[in-house]
């Protein structure tokens, strides 16, 4: 069909449906004025029962607690072998004579980010639409009491990490915690902002890759400037650690505002 | 976009401005898919009755045409079943009233262009109303329909083409009429 022709038809359709409108409403005027004054009425009286009813009420634990059923096995399993990672690094690398050390520390602390970012970055691809409707509450509660369940787990493989490498004495604890947690914290920020700035089913993608770059990145620095984990560089590890975690909370809030918007963007997109 | 508990307080004090904005449309969306007006008119009130309730799902900001219409297609199918007839069987001329189309540019005139109409599919005739009567984008066209923008602008594509050619045939049956 020629663009003109075609054209032509869509305007005279046009024509024919407002014609056909104005039509049909001179002559349903006076009903659909009565009905429309119905349906109003009846809107606000469902709009009023429906005010009526409440949410069952649940305490913050209670409702934190229930979440942990939406956590797959999967994760769990993870969060195991990591934590018995995180031991044996601890033991390993409590001593820190060995010039790889710190690799299995390090390593955990980035895997662990992308067990945490697998959990909270799973609804983005469906605008959080899953969230709000599998139940009655509403999506930022949800995706925070989601967010806390892994997140306590996370921090309880780091505790394991630290508790081991601890009975090396106190300063052995605090490195092994600096040396898994900044990896962690770097790659959760990170992931956490590339799933927030990615559109719908790439935001997922998006956080694995960002976790998995600051996994290769640890392994490299570990292999290839095994100085950095010297002594000397402690101080530098806690100032780093310190920005991390600073980067990783602000990332938080503004995934839990993107939350709360619906996810604006990847939903636009995906419908 | 707003989150379940916003969309609530909102909606309180914008429901009568939604109904009074859309009404008609709605309206004369289900007159064409029920046997009377009565009928339609309860199809129409169970539309915002169903918009009201399914509230928490629903996720445009200000633009509620496409979302009410979808509403009101399952609406739609729910009555015809209950009543066991398919609105896709409803003539279509029925439901709404000839009207006379002074400033077509073709031969064929309002007359042609209702009864080529009527001899479209009931996924043509509602794909064009859509698109034409409503006024929907593809996009809220193949939301409604609840298929991919893709398949809405071919089924489109496809009708203004059956379109067209149900007009050329009504203008050679035309001319033939004359000459015999």
């Amino acid at each position: 069909m020629r663009l003109d022709e075609r054209r032509a038809i869509e305007h005279d359709l046009r024509m024919w449906y407002r014609a056909q409108r104005e039509e049909y409403m001179r002559d349903a005027h006076a009903w659909s004025d009565d009905g429309k004054d119905a349906c109003i009425k009846a809107c606000e009286a469902e709009l009023e029962a429906l005010s009526r009813l409440r949410a069952p009420r649940v305490s913050g634990c209670v409702f934190v607690a229930r979440q942990l059923r939406f956590v797959n096995l999967g994760t769990w399993v993870a969060l195991t072998v990591l934590a018995m990672a995180a031991a044996w690094g601890g033991v390993i690398g409590s001593g820190a004579r060995d010039v790889a050390a710190p690799m299995l520390p390090t390593l955990s602390g980035a895997l662990l980010a992308l067990v945490f970012l697998s959990n909270a970055t799973r609804s983005k691809a469906f605008g959080m639409a899953e969230i709000e409707a599998s139940c009655r509450f509403n999506a930022v509660a949800v995706a925070c009491a989601r967010m806390l369940v892994v997140g306590v787990a996370c921090v309880a493989v780091l505790v394991v990490g630290t508790c081991v490498s601890s009975l090396d004495g106190g300063r052995a604890a605090a490195r092994t915690l600096m040396w898994m947690a900044t990896p962690y914290a770097l790659a959760c920020a990170g992931g956490l902002m590339c799933a927030r700035r990615a559109a719908s089913v790439n935001a997922q993608v998006a956080a694995f890759v960002w976790a998995g770059s600051v996994t290769a990145g640890s392994a490299m620095l570990v292999a290839c400037v095994p100085g950095a984990f010297a002594a000397a560089a402690e101080g530098l590890w806690m100032a780093a650690c310190l920005a991390c975690a600073l980067w990783c909370a602000v990332e938080m809030r503004a995934w839990i505002r993107s939350v709360a918007e619906g996810c604006a963007d990847s939903y636009a997109f995906a419908w | 976009m707003r989150v379940a508990h916003e969309q609530r307080a909102r909606m309180n004090g914008e429901v009568r401005g939604i109904v009074e904005a859309h009404y008609a449309d709605v309206l004369a969306y289900c007159r064409r898919r029920t046997r009377s007006r009565e009928e339609a008119q309860d199809a129409t009130q169970e539309v915002f009755l169903r918009f009201i309730r399914a509230q928490g799902r629903y996720r445009d900001a200000g633009k509620p045409r496409a979302y009410l219409l979808t509403i009101a297609r399952n609406v739609c199918i729910d009555i015809g079943r209950a009543h066991v007839y398919d609105w896709a069987d409803l003539p279509p001329d029925e439901a709404l009233p000839d009207v006379r189309l002074p400033d077509t540019e073709d031969a064929h005139g309002a007359d042609g262009l209702a009864r080529a109409y009527a001899s479209l599919t009931h996924e043509h005739r509602e794909v064009l109303e859509l698109r034409f009567d409503q006024e929907l984008t593809v996009t809220e066209t193949a939301r409604v329909l609840g298929i991919s923008r893709f398949a809405a602008k071919r089924r489109i594509d496809a009708a203004l083409t059956a379109l067209r050619a149900a007009l050329q045939q009504d203008v050679r049956d035309a001319e033939k009429g004359r000459t015999t």
